[in-house]
């Protein structure tokens, strides 16, 4: 069952389409890593499907409903970032005793135990949290909540990398629990490619990929050897992205989609892409990559 | 176990190996009960479908059958399985490397065998 | 996972509670407030002195209005506040829709504006008893008819309904400054060049003054403001009903 479906989205957005005719599917009980750049419409889309934002045309369906207004998506969904906000009458503590009266699922027990664990003073007002404090906390409510569509948006932003490892531990061990659909968009698609199901990789406002993650590992590879016979070997491959090293040899990422044995025997080194590595040479601008801007002015 | 997660090995084939360890060091024995793919998850920090994934590889490759409702289960013949498909892949991979890599370095057939069998004798102990 | 149901009258309530414990600021705004109209009041409301040679008589009278104009402005900006960015983060970021944002801002707004109504009705008072500790009065007289307890309830209840009227309009202005910023500029000219606009010797906003507080027969004016608060609630519910949340 898709828990969320988009067809034709498209969000205006300061005069630009921030979405632009995007559609994706995203099944029940998975865990997503929404991945793109800055500015690719990562959270222009999860605030459609929250239901904060209305797109400006297409259709956006959330346990299939409109999620725009819904209190039935409101209900069982949570969306976390560092902009949540929450009121300075309160301790956090307190805090956590409103969000218990809100969500239905609402895990108490996890909440103070993480609470704890992360040597919260219980007594400080969210306010006055430092910005990864305030990252851990939204975090704790965004888990114990236990809302069917729990949205995490940038969520690591000012943990260290120690609090980030928790965060991702926790993450995991709660979905076993309680599985539910998790999307959590994030740059470091190295430190969450473990825990992920899919993948969505969304540039300009688009779809660019949506896979597996283990399909996400061998979509593509990277050819080196010397330059002239690689070029050669090239003319009918998809290519993906040329890190040209010098005249004598060069690596390029192609579409895995050939047997690989022919190629090794020519001399040419196969080899796998990083997940993290292939997204960035998915959504470069150019297929040169940042070397291009330098290699023209030497030129010029 | 740490996974290594900058491997070009997917992680659901590191499971799958790690579990035909398991079964060659003979911590799991025929009949015994392999761990859930929940439990994978949990122990290793990884979705539980692609837990789910490496045990479905070696479900395919008959190294584990299933019990319904009560998971999967090492198969009578998990060793000799085992055993027959790394001489066949990972060996002969690895002996293709080395094929590759002496026609690289222009090291005629002859030479390569010999290096191998100088290899066999030392590691015998000679 | 299935879905949890919650329907529209449950998540109002839980957000009116929530809004009552974290809005507590505006109560002490309120004391404070009204504190300070006490003060003013016990000047005196209006004086006149008389003598007959014999006698020099001094009449000062003493109202609780200052307290309650105070009370209005009070529930004015509160209205404002309430409607600003940060309070509204405060809705969604648990669970909450535009509707039930609304009704529970309402409810809460109707709660703070009966209190503060009926603190600043009963400040008369204190205004009294602490005029009369204060000052070293010759004759305190307190110049009721017989206080009856319709007439008195009467008085509450319309101290409740101007304060309430006060607390719309603030809701009004706040929602539409929340629509378009342009707003905060715009609507001040027009409501002042609504001054400037005369059909009589009067101006608009005169008559629209007259039109609620110069009403002679009580039940009228009860459903002229009722029917005002409805309509500014309402069309500040409608307003915002499309409203973008966490920009």
């Amino acid at each position: 069952m898709n828990v969320i479906e988009c067809k034709d989205l498209v969000k205006n957005y300061g005069g630009a389409n921030a979405l632009d005719h995007l559609s994706v599917f995203i099944k029940e009980n998975t865990i997503t890593g929404l991945i793109g750049r800055n500015g690719a419409g990562k959270t222009t889309l999860l605030k459609i499907i929250a239901g904060f934002w209305k797109a400006t045309s297409g259709e956006v369906k959330v346990f299939n409903r409109q999620p725009f207004n819904n209190l039935i998506v409101s209900a069982n969904s949570i969306f976390v970032d560092d902009m949540m906000d929450f009121t300075s009458a309160l301790t956090i503590k307190e805090l956590l005793d409103e969000a218990k009266t809100f969500y239905p699922n609402w895990d108490h027990d996890l909440a103070e135990g993480l609470l704890n664990y992360f040597e919260f003073n219980p007594n400080q007002s969210h306010q006055s949290l430092s910005k990864g404090k305030k990252s851990t906390y939204n975090m704790i409510i965004g888990l114990a909540s236990k809302c069917a569509l729990t949205i995490f948006d940038e969520p690591t932003t000012g943990m260290d990398a120690a609090v980030r490892k928790d965060f991702y531990r926790a993450l995991l061990k709660d979905y076993i629990q309680s599985p539910r659909t998790i999307i959590i968009s994030s740059h470091h698609l190295d430190e969450v490619e473990d825990l992920l199901e899919d993948v969505l990789l969304i540039h300009d406002g688009k779809t660019l990929l949506h896979l597996s993650i283990e399909e996400l590992k061998e979509y593509a590879v990277k050819i080196s050897g010397r330059t002239a016979l690689v070029m050669q070997y090239l003319d009918n491959k998809e290519v993906i992205y040329k890190e040209e090293i010098n005249s004598e040899t060069c690596s390029v990422i192609v579409r895995n989609n050939f047997p690989h044995e022919s190629v090794k025997r020519l001399g040419i080194t196969v080899s796998s892409v990083k997940p993290s590595d292939l997204c960035v040479y998915l959504t470069s601008q150019s297929k040169g990559g940042i070397d291009d801007v330098f290699s023209k002015r030497e030129s010029v | 176990m740490v996974l290594d997660t900058n491997s070009t090995v997917p992680i659901y084939i590191q499971i799958a190996e790690w579990i035909e360890n398991e079964i060659l060091e003979g911590q799991l024995k025929v009949d015994d009960k392999v761990y859930s793919q929940y439990k994978l998850a949990d122990m290793f920090t990884i979705n539980p479908a692609t837990a789910a994934k490496g045990l479905n590889l070696l479900y395919e490759e008959n190294v584990l059958y299933n019990k319904r409702g009560l998971g999967k289960f090492v198969s009578q013949d998990a060793m000799a399985i085992i055993l027959e498909k790394r001489k066949n892949q990972k060996l002969k991979g690895l002996l293709e490397e080395a094929v590759l890599e002496a026609a690289r370095l222009q090291v005629n057939d002859e030479e390569l065998v010999e290096m191998l069998l100088q290899l066999i004798k030392t590691n015998k102990g000679e | 996972m299935s879905l949890a149901n919650v329907n529209l009258s449950n998540i109002v309530i839980k957000q009116y509670r929530y809004k009552m414990k974290s809005f507590i600021g505006v109560f002490l705004a309120l004391m404070v407030i009204q504190v300070f109209g006490i003060l003013i009041s016990m000047l005196g409301a209006s004086s006149s002195g008389f003598s007959n040679g014999f006698f020099f008589i001094n009449v000062t009278s003493y109202t609780a209005n200052v307290v309650i104009a105070f009370t209005m402005i009070w529930a004015f900006t509160n209205a404002i506040i309430v409607t600003t960015k940060s309070y509204r983060e405060d809705d969604f970021t648990f669970i909450s829709n535009r509707l039930s944002y609304n009704l529970s801002n309402i409810l809460f707004l109707i709660t703070a504006c009966v209190i503060g109504a009926i603190t600043a009705f009963l400040s008369r008072g204190v205004i009294y008893i602490l005029v009369f500790f204060v000052n070293d009065l010759e004759t305190f007289l307190t110049v009721n008819q017989e206080v009856n307890m319709a007439d008195y309830l009467i008085g509450v209840l319309a101290t409740i309904l101007i304060v309430l009227l006060a607390g719309a309009a603030g809701y009004v202005v706040g929602m539409l400054f929340q629509l378009n910023k342009l707003l905060i500029f715009i609507l001040p000219v027009f409501v002042f060049g609504l001054d400037f606009i005369r059909t009589s010797n009067e101006s608009t906003l005169q008559r629209i003054f007259e039109f609620y507080f110069t009403e002679q027969v009580f039940t009228i004016f009860v459903v002229k403001t009722i029917m005002t608060i409805l309509l500014g609630f309402g069309l500040a519910a409608l307003l915002t009903n499309r409203m973008e949340v966490r920009r």
